[in-house]
Parts: C-alpha cells; sequence; structure tokens
C-alpha cells in the first residue's frame, strides 16, 4: 500500500505538470517579475553546436511551468518561514518596509561613473554650472548594528574627490526612510519637500512658492515585492501638478512623439513608477511654454530624476533629461535637439545602486 | 542535462519511465540507450560523438581481447592508451603546455578545449570494463547496443557513481522491478535531490556571500569552508542518491557511493565513505596492480603517494588537486604508520580533527590559486582580523537552520530516527500515509526552489 502511496505522490506531480506544462499556452510576460518570460526556442545547427538551444529549453521549461508565481510564492515561504532566512533574492523586510542588500562598494563602477561623467561634461560643457546630488538607497536609514550595508561615507568621499570641479549638493539628511515606497527602491515625489528646497537654494532658483493639486493613482507593486513573499498591500503613488506642468510638453526623442509629464495609465505598465515622465528613457526634452525665465538645465540622470523634475519644471524654459544607461554619450553629439551652449545649469542626479552598478552607462 | 532542473524532472524522467514501462521487456536496454543519449545531446551535443566512439571502441576492444587472446595484453595497452590519451587531450592538455610555457619559457600555443562532460566518469567506466575482460573477471557484453546502454546509462553517465560492468552485467540481459523497488527508487531520487536543491545550493549560495564580505572576519573564514565542505557534500551525494534511486527504478543495483563521510573516525575512514566507487576503483585498478601493501614499506608509501596524486589529478587540471591529493597521501600515511592508535584510544578527539582535517582539504580543493590557499589558512588564524562582523552575522543567521540540518543530515541520526518509528505499530501505520505525503510535499517545494533559483550548479559535473 505504502510503495504504491508513494509512486502515486510522486510520479502524480511529474506526468500532472507534464501534462498541464505542455497544454498551457505560453505567457509572454511575468508582471510579478516584471519580465519578459522565455519563449520557445528557434531551432539552428548553430544553437544546436554552441550549446544555447537546449540551454534555452531549460529556460523556457522553468519559466513557463504552471502555477510558476505560486510556486515562487511557496519558496518565498519556506524559505523565511521555515529556514528562517532574512532575506530572499537579496531583499530584507525590515516593519513594513523592502529594502535590497547592497554590502559592497564596486570600485570598478564608481570609476566608470566618474569618468564617464567627467569626459561627458568636458565634451560638450564646461561652462555651465554644474551641480550634482547622490541619492542614498533606503537601506541608508537602516540599523548599521544590525543590517549590513555599504560604506557609504566612503563611497561619497570617492565621488566628491573626483568631481571636485562641480558643486555638490548632499540629500542624504533631506530623505528618511519614509521617503521610499515600502515595495520599491525609488523614493515618494509629495516626501521631496525637502530635497526639492535643497536644490532650488544650492542652484540659485527662485524661492516662488506654487500652488499644487495632489493626484493619485493606485494600486502601485513596486520592484521588490515580487521578489520576497510579503503582505504589503499596493501602494499609492501621489503626485503633485498644476497648469504650468500640465501644459508642459514633454518630446520623448526615442518615440518622437510629444507626451504629458505624467501619465496615470501607465500604472498598469510592467513598471508602474512610468507614471512619471513614461519611465526609461533615453532623451527628454521638456518646454514649458509658461517659463518667466530662459534658463536651461540638462539632467544626467537614472530613475529617480523622474519623479523629482517634474517639480523643477516652472524654474526652467527647457529642461533636457539624458539617461545614459539607454543612450551613449558619443551620440549625443548627434542629437542637434541638445542645445549645450545656452544651458545654464546641469545636474548630475544618481542614485547608488546605478553608481555602484555603472556598467549600462555608455 | 541536470537533475535538478524542471526539463528533467518533469518531461525526460516522467517520458523515459512511461515508455520504458509501456514497450516490452526486450526493447528496454533500447528504450534507455535512447533517452540516455538524447540526456547527453541535450547537455553536450557536439560530444555526443565521442561518448558514441568509447561506446563502439570499447565493446570492440573487449571482443577482440577475446577473440585474439594472444595479443590480449597488446590490446588492453593500446586500449588504454586510447581512452586515457583522449582524457588527457580533453582534460589535461592545456594543463601541462601552460606548465611546459611557465617552466621552459616556450609559447606552445593553448588549444581551444572544452571538455566533454562526465568523460572522467565513463572513461573509468570503460577502462575498467576492458581490464575486466582481460582478466577474464567478466563476459563482455551480449552486442554494442547493451554495452553501450551500461556505458551511456544516464542516471550515471555524467557524474557517477563510476557502475562497474561486473555489478550490473548481469542485470543488463536480465533484470526485473516490482512496485518495492520503483517506491524506494523515486523516494531515493527525491531525497537526493532535496540534498541537492535544498542544502547544496543554499550553503553554496550562503559561501559565495561569505566570499563576497565587504570585510571578512575570521568566523567568516571557517563558516565559508564549513559551507563550502557542506556544499559539495550534499551537491555530490545527493547526485549519488539520485543517480542510485533512477537505477532502482530501472530495476539496476548501483553500489552506495557515500556512507556518511563526515562522520569518519580517520581520514582512512573517511576515504572508505567517500566517493567510494572512485576510491575502490584506484584500489582494485592501480594501488593493487602497483603491489598495494605487500612489498614493503617503502614502496607501500610510493604506491600510496601514486594513488592519491592520481586521485587528486582526476578531479582536475590543476596544481590545487595535486596538492589535495597529496594532502591526502601525507595524511594517510601518518595515520598509517603513526597516529591511527592514538585515534582508536580517543574517539571524539578522532571524530573532531578527522572533521577538522577534512575541512581543511575542501580549502585546498577549492580554491585553484596557491597563494588564495595560504591567504585562507592564514585568515583562519589571524587573530588581527576582527572575530566578526555585522555583515558576518546577518550571513549566519541568514543560513543557520541550513547549517543545522546540514549537521543533522551528516550523519546516520534521522535513518535511525526513521527506522524507529517505521518499526513502532503505530509509527507502520502512521508513515503508510504519511511518507508519501511527506515526499510529494518535498518534490513541490524543491520543484518551488528550482524555479526561483539562479544559483544551480553540479559541482562534479566539472570533473
Amino acid at each position: 500500500m505504502k510503495d504504491k502511496l508513494t509512486i502515486l505522490c510522486i510520479l502524480g506531480p511529474m506526468f500532472l505538470f507534464c501534462t498541464l506544462g505542455i497544454l498551457k499556452p505560453a505567457d509572454e510576460l511575468s508582471k510579478e517579475e516584471r519580465r519578459k518570460l522565455e519563449q520557445m526556442p528557434e531551432f539552428s545547427t548553430a544553437s544546436i553546436l554552441d550549446n544555447t538551444y537546449f540551454s534555452k529549453w531549460n529556460d523556457y521549461l522553468t519559466d513557463q511551468f504552471p502555477y510558476r508565481t505560486e510556486f515562487r510564492r511557496l519558496k518565498g515561504m519556506i524559505s523565511l518561514n521555515l529556514f528562517q532566512k532574512k532575506e530572499e533574492n537579496n531583499v530584507i523586510q525590515v516593519d513594513d518596509s523592502l529594502y535590497e542588500l547592497n554590502t559592497k562598494i564596486d570600485q570598478k563602477s564608481v570609476d566608470h561613473f566618474t569618468e564617464l561623467l567627467q569626459k561627458t561634461i568636458e565634451t560638450y560643457n564646461k561652462s555651465a554650472n554644474i551641480y550634482y546630488s547622490i541619492i542614498p538607497d533606503k537601506t541608508y536609514y537602516l540599523d548599521d548594528a544590525i543590517i549590513p550595508k555599504l560604506d557609504y561615507e566612503k563611497l561619497v568621499s570617492q565621488i566628491n574627490e573626483e568631481f571636485r570641479e562641480y558643486t555638490y549638493i548632499s540629500l542624504f539628511e533631506e530623505l528618511t526612510k519614509e521617503s521610499y515606497y515600502q515595495t520599491d527602491i525609488h523614493w515618494k515625489q509629495p516626501e521631496l519637500k525637502e530635497v526639492l528646497e535643497k536644490l532650488k537654494k544650492e542652484m540659485g532658483l527662485s524661492d516662488t512658492t506654487y500652488t499644487w493639486t495632489k493626484e493619485e493613482v493606485s494600486p502601485f507593486y513596486g520592484a521588490l515585492k515580487s521578489r520576497i513573499p510579503n503582505n504589503i498591500d499596493g501602494e499609492v503613488i501621489t503626485y503633485y501638478t498644476n497648469d504650468i506642468i500640465e501644459q508642459a510638453s514633454v518630446y520623448n526623442y526615442e518615440k518622437q512623439w510629444v507626451e504629458k509629464v505624467y501619465q496615470k495609465e501607465n500604472i498598469n505598465n510592467l513598471d508602474g513608477y512610468d507614471v512619471f515622465l513614461s519611465g526609461a528613457s533615453p532623451l527628454l526634452f521638456i518646454e514649458n511654454k509658461n517659463a518667466t525665465t530662459d534658463k536651461e538645465l540638462i539632467v544626467f540622470r537614472d530613475s529617480f530624476a523622474s519623479s523629482l523634475v517634474p517639480l523643477l519644471i516652472p524654474e526652467y524654459q527647457k529642461i533636457t533629461l539624458i539617461d545614459l544607461r539607454y543612450i551613449s554619450s558619443d551620440y549625443l553629439k548627434k542629437v542637434l535637439e541638445i542645445d549645450w551652449q545656452n544651458t545654464t545649469d546641469i545636474l548630475l542626479l544618481y542614485s547608488i545602486p546605478v553608481i555602484n552598478s555603472s556598467y549600462a552607462l555608455k | 542535462m541536470v537533475f535538478s532542473s524542471i526539463a528533467f524532472i518533469y518531461y525526460f524522467l516522467p517520458l523515459c519511465i512511461l515508455c520504458y514501462f509501456l514497450v516490452p521487456t526486450r526493447f528496454r536496454n533500447k528504450i534507455l540507450l535512447i533517452f540516455s543519449l538524447f540526456f547527453y545531446f541535450y547537455g553536450e551535443s557536439k560530444y555526443i560523438i565521442v561518448l558514441i566512439f568509447s561506446c563502439i571502441f570499447n565493446y570492440y576492444s573487449g571482443n577482440f581481447i577475446l577473440k585474439y587472446p594472444r595479443k590480449k595484453k597488446l590490446i588492453l595497452i593500446a586500449n588504454l592508451i586510447i581512452n586515457f590519451g583522449c582524457l588527457f587531450y580533453f582534460k589535461y592538455f592545456n594543463f601541462f603546455i601552460t606548465n611546459i610555457n611557465n617552466l621552459l619559457n616556450t609559447e606552445l600555443p593553448i588549444l581551444q578545449i572544452i571538455m566533454p562532460i562526465g568523460i572522467s566518469f565513463f572513461t573509468f567506466q570503460a577502462a575498467s570494463y576492458v581490464i575486466d575482460i582481460y582478466k577474464g573477471k567478466v563476459k563482455p557484453a551480449k552486442n554494442v547496443f547493451d554495452f553501450a546502454t551500461y556505458l551511456t546509462l544516464f542516471p550515471q553517465l555524467i557524474a557517477g557513481p563510476i557502475v562497474r560492468y561486473e555489478t550490473v552485467a548481469e542485470e543488463m540481459e536480465n533484470r526485473t522491478t516490482n512496485v518495492q523497488m520503483i517506491s524506494a527508487g523515486l523516494k531515493k531520487f527525491i531525497i537526493g535531490l532535496g540534498k541537492k536543491v535544498l542544502i547544496a545550493n543554499l550553503l553554496g549560495a550562503f559561501a559565495t556571500s561569505l566570499e563576497a564580505l565587504t570585510a571578512p572576519t575570521v568566523l567568516s573564514f571557517w563558516l565559508k569552508a564549513l559551507a563550502y565542505t557542506f556544499q559539495i557534500y550534499y551537491d555530490f551525494s545527493g547526485y549519488s542518491d539520485m543517480a542510485i534511486g533512477i537505477g532502482l527504478v530501472f530495476g539496476f543495483h548501483f553500489l552506495e557511493n557515500f556512507n556518511y563521510p563526515l562522520i569518519a573516525k580517520s581520514i582512512t575512514d573517511f576515504w572508505r565513505r567517500w566517493h567510494i566507487s572512485l576510491s575502490s576503483w584506484f584500489k582494485d585498478y592501480v594501488y593493487i596492480p602497483l603491489g598495494g601493501n605487500r612489498l614493503g614499506i617503502k614502496k607501500q608509501i610510493r604506491n600510496i603517494l601514486i594513488v592519491w596524486l592520481i586521485t587528486g589529478f582526476w578531479h582536475g587540471a590543476s596544481w590545487n588537486f595535486v596538492i589535495w591529493g597529496l594532502y591526502f597521501a601525507i595524511l594517510l600515511i601518518l595515520e598509517k604508520f603513526i597516529w591511527q592508535k592514538f585515534l582508536d584510544k580517543h574517539k571524539v578527539f578522532a571524530h573532531i580533527s578527522t572533521f577538522i582535517l577534512i575541512l581543511f582539504s575542501f580549502i585546498i580543493f577549492q580554491t585553484e590559486s596557491l597563494n588564495d590557499i595560504f591567504l585562507t589558512f592564514q585568515n583562519m588564524f589571524n587573530f588581527d582580523l576582527p572575530f566578526t562582523n555585522v555583515e558576518t552575522n546577518f550571513y549566519l543567521s541568514n543560513y543557520v537552520v541550513i547549517l543545522i540540518l546540514a549537521f543533522v543530515g551528516m550523519g546516520p541520526w534521522l535513518k535511525k530516527l526513521y527506522s524507529k518509528i517505521a518499526d513502532s505499530k503505530i509509527g507502520k501505520k502512521v508513515l503508510v500515509v504519511v511518507e508519501p505525503i511527506a515526499l510529494m510535499a518535498l518534490l513541490l517545494v524543491i520543484t518551488s526552489f528550482i524555479i526561483d533559483d539562479s544559483y544551480n550548479p553540479f559541482l562534479y559535473f566539472r570533473f
């Protein structure tokens, strides 16, 4: 009896999932994991010879396994509850918030970051006012005695040393762990009041107080949520807007169309943070038709800038956002729309995770 | 193809089992051969030709030895030269060229050679087949397909255990399987898979985390050595369990390859328990033919050194493996001639000191650079380093349960507890239902870890 039951209990699931796997249509993407899933590989003699064909089959079968999402949750539950692991997929939960662990400074990456930015500025414009800010990841605000963290002081001082000719605007004191989404690495726009004030003060911008209207869109599931089991609900993305922002136009160089600063419908994208300036874009030009100044700003940036820059729109006639992860610094000379000569301010706004893993910057 | 993959567990294995049991008995070896060749082709497509060559070449070598008894020595020598020549070419050629270049300051070209997976295992199996025919210990396989089925049998093809033909000769021609064997085989497979996926992989990740510490500590060096020792044990013994289990499903009785080696009471005892199929291969085909311990102490020491030099070298074309082999040779010689009696008298000390010596051996095993080996040993006793720090503590607490599981699983204690429960009246009744369900739950948990895990190497593949 026991032997027959054992065979049934082991071979049963094997045959069941085998059949389901064959019958199940392939999913294109996993919203939970925010990535495209592997599709059935195409056969070629070359792919057989270099062993990539069957390797892709492995990925395909794993990605398309029936109830993949549920199995991933099961793994997380076992890891955290049975194995008492503190982290899962390099993410930890402290109180009601998720944090990505990052303990080691990647020196080569930091060097690459500073050298690339310096070279780019040297090439295109060194006469503008050049400012830079480093955005700490939220792990910075956790207890040093329990959670292993980067040596932030060392990292910042290294960058300060390399960027000594530019003006540093520290934002470390203007943020707290509550400034970030619980399930995401990004900061929340409503929590950037002090950041904005500091930037405006240091960059010599006006101290005009604008009237803002608060808008909300939900649910927002951050990038960290799917990497560790948790009971944190979908969050709300709150943003501020006004007539100036609503009337500003954003020219998307890659897509070659004009779009709005905020796009509520993007909450349904793989990354809901795309609500701000349509997410990952190599090059954006924001024109402020109501500008009372002729100042122009170029921001070399990562995704954190998407939610901050809208608040700077009233201060400039034109803002150019360049994301070197998606456009090469060498290519910039071919982009005639970038008005290097009339640019008054350049802001380098990068988060520590990108600085410490900057190889995608070209 | 690796056992711990969705492709194997949920597609290859059930389809193979289905086809195997659907066809008449006389076609079963052919089914196993087809599936085994596909298994190898899936992971190492272009080198399938090397495997097929080995099947044909060794089958006919065995036949020629019987057919031409006067020239059998010549045939054997030619066979061994070609078998080990292939192994040398794929595994050791570049190592020797590199060392010649370094030594003589020459610039001999390094070839772009990728080693066929499992070549060390199937070469040793093939060689033992031909040697055993030469010695008259076994009869040749009935036909080339039966021999190819034996040599390519997918459960043990790429990472052992090294199954000698004599072990399965009879079963190749005539074997039966029944519900008890299939059940026991599947159970062993699932437990082996669990050892690999739930313990070895996680402790491998632990070792990797410790390797990447910003500020290593004395404790982190010790933990890394411990994590790696457990990882390699659970990885390899898990693989062997899976191989033996699948073999049993198809009616083969492979010999056990591990017998709780980490609780050994001496290094001699350790090698009776660790990778048994390899150590017994070297004993029977190298140590004893060299004279073993029958020709006096000096020659015995020489023989031990030769065997362990080759054992080390078998594991990889790198100096750390040579040192690893010699490390064991020296310990075995010292044990045999100096401190075995002391160990016999002090059992607790014997177990602890053996465990620590094994731990040290795997530092040499896993560290390719000789300088890094030295630095690791230095740091393990470098009390200028902090003993621990936040990072070390964090990762220790992150993996402490897995470490405890690994400690508990390294001895026969769970097996004894299981037997005790199974022997009791109530336990026996409860296990009828609980055991199959627990195994199914284990399979599903393992599946969840495979689906969501990027860290899934098989350490012994590279050998």
